[in-house]
């Protein structure tokens, strides 16, 4: 069993429609304190009465092998819901999906937990660092490793 | 007018109320303030500098 070390004890990840398939919905997966995850999947943008499936994998992007978390019905909503227990750390799971049944072949979302394991990085700066002749209008552009949070102050980025 | 920060994607943009000073150095700082989707903080400040040009271009030399 991998030691939990500074790993996150509650996570959120958005499920990210796959191929326009507009299933959406979010997964919401808990460490517990003596191992083992709790995984709840709430999906939406379904067909009502449809069978789908979840999966967990150790890919970040739904791919490779992978292990069930179970099946559900759509309702007449177009939600489904699923909740799940599964023996795997937090830290050891890279992402979870959705499946259209009968052969849950199809991948519809996939939301990509493994992410959340690692902490954003900025990869590249506008200007870059030690640059000269600037514009004196210039806006300040930063592309991190992935998308953040929106801020309303500017204590996160200052001159 | 205020700084602004905007967001496109992992793009963050910060747009100063006005113009910077010309020929001025300048220093620019990502805190760990700033988060992903998840919450989770950079795991350290990003700073970098840069300096400004001339203000106004001088034509007919």
């Amino acid at each position: 069993m991998t030691g939990f070390g500074r790993a996150p004890h509650h996570v959120k990840v958005p499920l990210v429609p796959v191929d326009g398939s507009g299933v959406t919905g979010f997964v919401q997966l808990t460490q517990l304190p003596h191992g083992g995850t709790n995984i709840n999947v709430v999906v939406t943008h379904l067909t009502p009465g449809k069978v789908y499936a979840s999966f967990y994998y150790e890919s970040s992007d739904c791919s490779a092998a992978h292990d069930p978390l179970g099946a559900f019905t759509a309702h007449n909503s177009g939600e489904g819901h699923l909740h799940a227990k599964v023996d795997d750390n937090l830290n050891q799971i890279g992402s979870v999906s959705v499946r259209l049944g009968p052969d849950f072949g199809t991948l519809l979302a996939c939301g990509a937990v493994g992410a959340v394991n690692t902490a954003p990085i900025v990869r590249s700066t506008f200007p870059v660092n030690g640059a000269t002749g600037v514009a004196i209008g210039a806006k300040l552009t930063a592309t991190f490793s992935e998308a953040m949070l929106p801020r309303r102050s500017t204590r996160a980025a200052s001159l | 007018m205020t700084d602004t920060v905007s967001y496109a994607g992992v793009t963050a943009t910060f747009t100063p109320a006005g113009n910077l000073a010309p020929l001025t150095a300048y220093t620019a700082t990502i805190t760990t303030e700033a988060r992903d989707l998840a919450g989770k903080a950079l795991a350290k400040n990003v700073v970098w500098s840069y300096s400004t040009w001339a203000a106004v271009w001088c034509e007919g030399w």
